[in-house]
């Protein structure tokens, strides 16, 4: 064989798969005239990527009927809309969920809970018909060949609630679409709209137009990123005017790659050190630090050198710091000593973004609000051997707290001050951090993990699963291992959840005060969105029956009746999460990975 | 550390844990979606794709347990239904006498002999015992065979006895002479799990423990549950004896101290086992020295015979005037008199070796023959409270009275001889006495004796010469010879006894007679000061009059239930002990007077037990002194 | 609530052996005031028993807010030991006298050593299992089986004709064939151990010197197919220990419940 010669091939290109194949140019040139697009040079734009190719194969324009739900709050999103015409209702009230067709599941009671044990059906997979399709207040419907959710009742709905409308040439969703947090509010078409819906892709290359991009950042300085400091627990005493002080100062920045998720199956393939290589860089060990650094979404990796690599320490996730020990040991140094440089260095895993504080503006206005008390000292001089979960400083050790029944408040303020970076687990160790990260496992927040060492494989857990899904388990008792450590195939109920992006009725969703991400069946359309999309298989679409045994088919179709299924964390039994349960050996826990400290603690009581 | 390789992540599959058949995987890699169905059958086989279904391990494990549980319950079915049931149930075996006893019974009956229950249906355990079986108990059903040593009544009593025979001991005991028992410890009764009437037989016996069990076997504990005051230990807390086992005087009035001075005056060796250890008696020479037994009080003729009889024949060799005919002073009545009884002639109702004019003395066994006769009792009082001297003057008529009815009841005592006492005696303790008195004289001696005696009443008036001649052919000899029995003295009209020595019936009934209140606290006294009399009362102090028990010695009160077994035999083979001083020390007294006195021993020492009965020794357990069925048990079946 | 295992044991031990002083000196106590002890230590036993039974239940009821299995198995083992000793007092002679009473001693005595077995294979046995490379789900353990056969027969199969290939099919046919068809033989279910893998090896070993690249290379890959095979014996016989201990102890509790519950009646209606 002749390894010389090639094979001739096309590249993939950018724009193989657009948003909308049948977007026309000349939609393309009426787009152009229009809103900020209007306004936009082309020669902001590179080659590559031109503005009309932008808009051509990044842009979808949606016709919306009245009541058609567009975005929800709590939700994922990956596109930003701009209102070409027609208006829509912003609710600045929480919407009840049953409006949006995914209604709270209800707890079972006691008795029904037992009955599950004989209402068993020899089939897998039973519903009823009242699971199939939602009747309620909401129905879902085919327009232009893409599935929409519509309100039965628009006036119903917002009667007595507060909300603003939105008009032509304004734009919403786009603070979700870029910096992947949940939708604030819920934003119905009030009558016949035109939407242009630009995914995110679209968007970032789009912010190479300045006005563009200064539109959006202060959109997002005027209304996010006051909020979001404030549920950062370091900058929790600031005064009012002192924070919009720091708000002013503070840049935001982005790391990485947003879609880490589609091409996750390669990257993990890697060694470490070649994956350390490819992640792109934030902050370098041995740097004198300038930047007090926040994590705002996404996840970062802390390393040191280590011989002739690096050794992964920690990873950080959503409002961890970077830097602050270097920067307050500096504050505190008398003239003589040397400023302390940063001990880590600060890479991002899959994409990150960061707000950075200026070291003056973090000297002035942020660290003489800090409690002297929540300060560690620095690891640079030496290891730090205090555990982790010393670390977490006080004030608020009800939050870390793992119940039994798990109810996590998450995207909270209050959480203690954590500097990772700074301190030193004892029971996991730096193989196990770099294997978590490199299977990203560190985005599960409700990962099972089972000590193999004490698992006597005896698969109660999978019965319970079992019995408490209708005798189809949600989760099954293999998965990637290290050490005696397996992380088994269940969803995770991640802190990134790329699986809620782009389901289009928001039937998988995450609830608000537990953190729960659950499949609301009757408004699940079967599209697989979601299964394809967890970079963990953890979701499954399965074909469902009635009770005889008969599968459900589409009457237009023919085809069968899809619904997407995983693990829900038992959310509705009494018991909370079965498995964890019904393991006789305490080898099977949900633990939270976002953070090493559940997991440091778990280790360190298996003696 | 061992890192694997990253797997393929596996899609979710339907997987049914609970389903008993899982997919075969016959030709496909993977199961289809359908799966078998709960019997077993596969929808997807053909006859060229035959899918098997295999049986989970859920599947194997139901049957595995399935079959356990029939098993355990098929052996209980064919238990129950079989003959053999009892024997099935039968939780153990029995002693080896009862499984002897009830060996022979048939094994439906068998439990039934003990167990009300076993008798009974089995609807009967729902409800009240069956009217067969009303008001039966376990303790009833014991008492079926073991009546023969407990009395029934008395089964279920604590120590088998009732409350107030315990309150009886227990005052005893506080009453006895030296009782240093405080008050605290008189109350030996605490609160217990069985009250004190109801304690059932299964409370401390037993069974179904194997056939070696000893179902007397109990432990100090189990004693003391019922006492309020428990002792821990022999040795230490056990309360000391004090008077146990003297307890106080028995019915001989012994002195020990003084025959240890007696034996060392004649420097012989007081050896207790002089009196108290029964040897091998000469019918019986087989028995072995070894075996010989203790006794506590010996018998007169074992242990006291030796000494004592030389002194009791010494004491008895002068004998006892049984009827002695009193002198009286006829002539000082003179001619004109009436009161003479008779003919009227002068002396004739008198015989002449009774006239005399001596003070008047009558003998208090002569008196006591003339008791039932009231004007005779007059008489004598008269008689012997008057100071009347008859060399001094004349009688004074009440004496000369006196005199005359004496004479003439004495005549008619005489005449009474010879026939039956009811005659003489009107109590019938004085019969009694007197049977014993006479018992062994030949009623025609008696007769002969009285004819012969009456015969000198009817003698005329005579001179001094006739007197003396009268008398010199009288039968000579009167006074006792060396035998024992009856004398005949009929020069002074007297029936003399010679008693036999110790234990003589004649002697018994004279020394009761001269405790009892027949007689006159007087001649009570008189009688007393005789040799012989005062030699039994020496030692037998305490005569109830008509009391023969009170003649034995014994110790006292003993019919006293005794709570303690105690033998000397397995004692005296230990060397040490053969010396009964080891534990028996006698309390010498310095104060002669008082030695005089019976002594008693010094308080047995527990100390001196407590050497050897240790635990490891030989032995402290409650069980080994002291006995929970107080009644006289006979040795067990 | 994670409370470190060591302490969990050293308290859960100190519960127990307080429970035990103050039964022991209950039973003293009903001793010597005459008492039936045994009626107190049988009491207590049938109520361990029960007490031991709702575990059962409670794992059927996974859907109830009940405490873990995992407190509930604590709790069990802990109970379990203190019923074995309060059964020493009960029956000083470890076995009773009569069938009935001495069969439900056995059963006791089953079902605590059969208690005392499963603690002692699940505290062991998961570590072994986790040495040995794979984990295999035990009902799938049959058709893994298959696959490692079919696999060998596929390399079997593929294999280039040449002459090293008849002495490999040979092997095969002799030796493999039966290896990878056959289950898991019972003596290995009782004792594992790396004979038979180690002797196969070995013999393939012997062959090398007459191998081609190619049939090297397909020795080599039905050796590992051979440790594969190894490994999943080795999981089958301990998951089966993990697994058979509970049916048998379980099965065994259940009959000695009904009879202990008809001692029971009979000592209740026998007094």
């Amino acid at each position: 064989m002749d390894t010389s010669q090639a094979v001739l091939v096309r590249r993939p290109e950018r724009w193989d798969q657009p948003l909308d194949p049948t977007m026309s140019d000349d939609d393309v040139r009426w787009l152009r005239t229009r809103g900020p697009f209007a306004a936009m040079r082309d020669d902001s734009f590179s080659k590559a990527t031109p503005l009309l190719g932008i808009l051509k194969n990044d842009c979808r324009i949606r016709r919306c009927q009245r009541g058609e739900i567009l975005v929800r709050q709590g939700d994922y999103g990956q596109s930003a809309f701009f209102i070409l015409a027609g208006s829509v209702r912003v609710s600045l009230e929480r919407l009840p969920e049953e409006s949006l067709g995914r209604p709270i599941p209800k707890r079972l009671s006691w008795r029904q809970a037992i009955s599950q044990l004989w209402n068993r059906f020899p089939f897998a997979e039973v519903r009823s018909p009242a699971e199939i399709t939602s009747h309620d207040q909401t129905r879902i419907s085919a327009i232009d060949k893409r599935p929409t959710i519509s309100l039965q009742d628009f006036s119903a709905v917002f009667h007595g609630r507060r909300s603003v409308g939105l008009g032509p040439g304004e734009i919403f969703g786009e603070i979700a679409a870029m910096y992947r947090t949940p939708q604030t509010a819920t934003v119905i078409s009030e009558c016949e709209a035109t939407i242009l819906e630009i995914r995110w892709q679209g968007l970032r290359l789009l912010r190479r137009d300045p006005s563009f991009s200064a539109e959006i950042e202060r959109h997002y300085r005027t209304h996010w990123l006051i909020p979001h400091l404030r549920e950062i627990p370091l900058l929790r005493f600031l005064p009012e005017d002192v924070l919009q002080r720091v708000a002013d100062a503070s840049v935001l920045r982005s790391f990485g790659r947003m879609d880490w998720h589609s091409d996750f199956q390669k990257t993990r393939q890697l060694s470490a050190n070649e994956q350390i290589q490819l992640e792109p860089l934030i902050a370098i060990e041995g740097n004198i630090p300038t930047d007090l650094i926040i994590l705002r979404a996404g996840f970062a990796r802390v390393s040191m050198i280590h011989g002739e690599g690096h050794r992964t320490t920690a990873y950080l996730g959503k409002r961890d710091l970077f830097g602050f020990t270097e920067l307050a040991e500096n504050m505190l140094r008398t003239e003589q000593s040397p400023p302390i440089p940063l001990a880590h260095s600060l890479r991002a895993i899959g994409f990150v973004d960061t707000l950075h504080i200026p070291a003056e503006t973090f000297t002035e206005w942020i660290f003489p609000y800090v409690r002297r008390g929540e300060i560690r000292p620095s690891a640079g001089r030496g290891r730090d051997t205090s555990p982790l979960t010393e670390a977490a400083a006080p004030p608020n050790p009800a939050s870390r707290e793992r119940s039994e029944r798990r109810v996590v408040p998450r995207d909270k303020p209050g959480e203690p001050i954590s500097d990772p970076s700074t301190t030193h687990s004892q029971h996991v160790s730096t193989g196990l951090v770099e294997f978590l990260v490199q299977q990203r496992l560190n985005n599960g927040r409700e990962t099972m993990v089972i000590d193999l060492d004490r698992c006597t494989r005896c698969d109660d857990c999978v019965r319970a699963c079992a019995t408490t899904h209708g005798g189809n388990p949600r989760m099954i008792r293999s998965g990637s291992t290290f050490d005696h450590l397996m992380f088994a195939q269940a969803c995770m109920h991640c802190a990134d959840p790329v699986c809620l992006i782009g389901c289009p009725t928001g039937a998988i969703a995450r609830d608000e005060v537990s953190g729960t991400i659950s499949i609301h069946e009757p408004i699940c359309i079967g599209c697989g969105t979601c299964a394809a999309a967890c970079p963990y298989q953890n979701i499954n679409m399965t074909e469902v029956r009635n009770h005889l045994g008969q599968p459900y088919r589409d009457a237009s179709s023919g085809l069968p009746i899809l619904k997407a299924t995983k693990c829900d964390l038992c959310h509705t039994q009494p018991s909370g999460p079965a498995c964890q349960k019904a393991c006789p050996h305490d080898a099977l826990v949900r633990i939270d990975l976002s953070h090493l400290g559940p997991l440091d603690q778990w280790l360190g009581t298996r003696r | 550390m061992r890192k694997a390789d990253p797997q393929p992540r596996l899609p979710i599959t339907i997987d049914r844990p609970g389903d008993r058949w899982q997919c075969g995987f016959c030709e496909s890699e993977s199961p289809c979606a359908r799966g078998p169905s709960a019997d077993g059958t596969c929808c997807q086989a053909t006859p060229e794709n035959p899918c098997r279904p295999v049986r989970r391990w859920s599947a194997f494990r139901r049957l595995l347990a399935t079959s356990i549980i029939a098993a355990g319950c098929g052996i209980l079915l064919i238990a129950f239904g079989s003959p053999w049931r009892q024997d099935f149930l039968a939780p153990g075996s029995l002693t080896q006498s009862h499984a002897q006893i009830l060996g022979g019974t048939l094994a439906s009956q068998r439990c039934a002999a003990c167990h009300v229950s076993a008798g009974q249906d089995w609807s009967a355990w729902f409800s009240s015992a069956g009217e067969h079986h009303r008001g039966t108990t376990q303790d009833s059903l014991c008492m079926a065979c073991h009546h023969t040593t407990i009395q029934p009544s008395r089964g279920t009593l604590a120590h088998n006895l009732s409350d107030a025979e315990l309150d009886s001991l227990r005052a005893f005991r506080d009453g006895l002479e030296n009782n240093r028992w405080n008050s605290t410890d008189r109350a030996l009764v605490q609160s217990v799990v069985h009250s004190e009437n109801t304690i059932a037989c299964a409370a401390c016996h037993r069974e179904h423990r194997g056939s070696q069990h000893d179902l007397t076997a109990l432990s100090d504990a189990n004693c003391q549950s019922c006492h309020r005051r428990s002792f821990e230990r022999f040795s230490t807390t056990h309360p000391d004896w004090k008077q146990w086992p003297y307890m106080g005087r028995g019915t001989i009035a012994f002195n020990h101290q003084s025959h240890h001075g007696y034996f060392a005056s004649k420097n012989l060796a007081l050896d207790c086992t002089l009196c108290h250890q029964q040897t091998a008696s000469k019918s019986n020479p087989v028995t072995s020295a070894a075996s010989s037994k203790i006794i506590r009080v010996p018998s007169y003729e074992s242990a006291c015979a030796s000494c004592h009889d030389p002194t009791l024949q010494a004491a008895s060799a002068g004998g006892i005037a049984v009827l002695e005919l009193p002198t009286l002073d006829i002539d000082a009545l003179g001619d004109d008199s009436d009161e003479i009884p008779g003919d009227g002639s002068h002396g004739a109702r008198w015989p002449a070796e009774l006239t005399a004019a001596d003070a008047f003395h009558i003998s208090p066994l002569t008196a006591w023959l003339l008791s039932s006769d009231p004007q005779a009792m007059a008489a004598i009082a008269t008689l012997s409270h008057s100071t009347y001297r008859p060399w001094e003057g004349s009688p004074t008529p009440a004496q000369a009275q006196a005199i005359g009815e004496l004479a003439a009841a004495t005549e008619s005592l005489l005449q009474k001889l010879g026939t039956p006492l009811e005659t003489l005696f009107v109590t019938s303790l004085d019969r009694q006495f007197a049977a014993d008195i006479f018992h062994g004289l030949p009623p025609q001696w008696i007769h002969e004796t009285a004819e012969a005696w009456l015969a000198r009443f009817a003698v005329k008036e005579s001179t001094d010469e006739e007197r003396f001649e009268s008398a010199a052919s009288a039968s000579p000899g009167a006074s006792p010879g060396p035998l024992q029995g009856w004398y005949r003295d009929d020069l002074s009209l007297r029936l003399e006894y010679r008693g036999y020595g110790h234990a003589d019936r004649v002697l018994i009934a004279l020394c009761e007679l001269a405790s009892s209140s027949a007689l006159e606290p007087q001649q009570r006294e008189e009688l007393r000061k005789l040799p012989i009399v005062s030699s039994c009362l020496q030692c037998h102090r305490k005569i109830v009059p008509g009391d023969r028990s009170g003649w034995r010695g014994h110790p006292p009160k003993p019919e006293q239930p005794s709570f303690t077994r105690f033998s000397h035999e397995p004692h005296l083979k230990i060397g040490q002990l053969a010396d009964c001083t080891y534990c028996h020390r006698i309390e010498m007294q310095t104060n002669s007077a008082a030695a005089l006195e019976p002594s008693d021993f010094l308080p047995l020492e527990r100390v001196s037990c407590a050497h050897c009965h240790q635990p490891g020794g030989a032995g402290d357990q409650c069980t080994q002194c002291h006995r929970y069925h107080v009644e006289p048990i006979k040795k067990s079946l | 609530m994670m409370i470190h295992f060591r302490n969990r044991r050293m308290l859960a031990l100190t519960l127990t052996l307080g429970a035990l002083a103050l039964f022991a000196f209950l039973h003293q106590r009903t001793e010597n005031r005459l008492g039936h002890a045994s009626f107190l230590s049988g009491g207590t036993l049938l109520a361990c028993l029960v007490l031991l039974v709702f575990i059962a239940i409670r794992k059927r009821l996974v859907m109830l807010p009940l405490w873990s299995v995992a407190t509930w198995v604590q709790i069990h083992i802990y109970t379990g030991i203190f019923a074995l000793v309060v059964y020493l007092f009960h029956v000083p002679r470890i076995i009773a006298n009569g069938y009935f009473e001495g069969g439900l001693s056995l059963l006791f005595l089953g079902v605590s050593s059969s208690g005392l077995y499963g603690l002692y294979v699940s505290r062991t046995a998961p570590r072994k299992l986790a040495s040995v490379p794979g984990e295999y789900r035990f009902d799938q353990i049959a058709w893994d089986r298959k696959r490692l056969a079919q696999a060998a027969a596929e390399v079997l199969q593929q294999l280039e004709q040449s002459l090293a290939a008849p002495v490999l099919a040979t092997f095969y046919r002799d030796h493999l064939h039966r290896y990878f068809a056959t289950e898991t033989p019972v003596n290995f279910i009782l004792h594992p151990n790396s004979l038979r893998r180690k002797k196969l090896l070995a013999a393939m070993q012997e062959l090398d010197r007459y191998f081609t690249d190619s049939a090297r290379s397909a020795a080599g890959q039905l050796a590992a197919l051979v440790r594969r095979r190894d490994e999943l014996d080795f999981h089958y016989a301990m998951q089966l220990r993990l697994r058979l201990w509970v049916v048998v102890h379980s099965a065994l509790s259940l009959v000695l419940l009904l009879w202990s519950l008809i001692h029971t009646f009979l000592v209740i209606g026998y007094l």
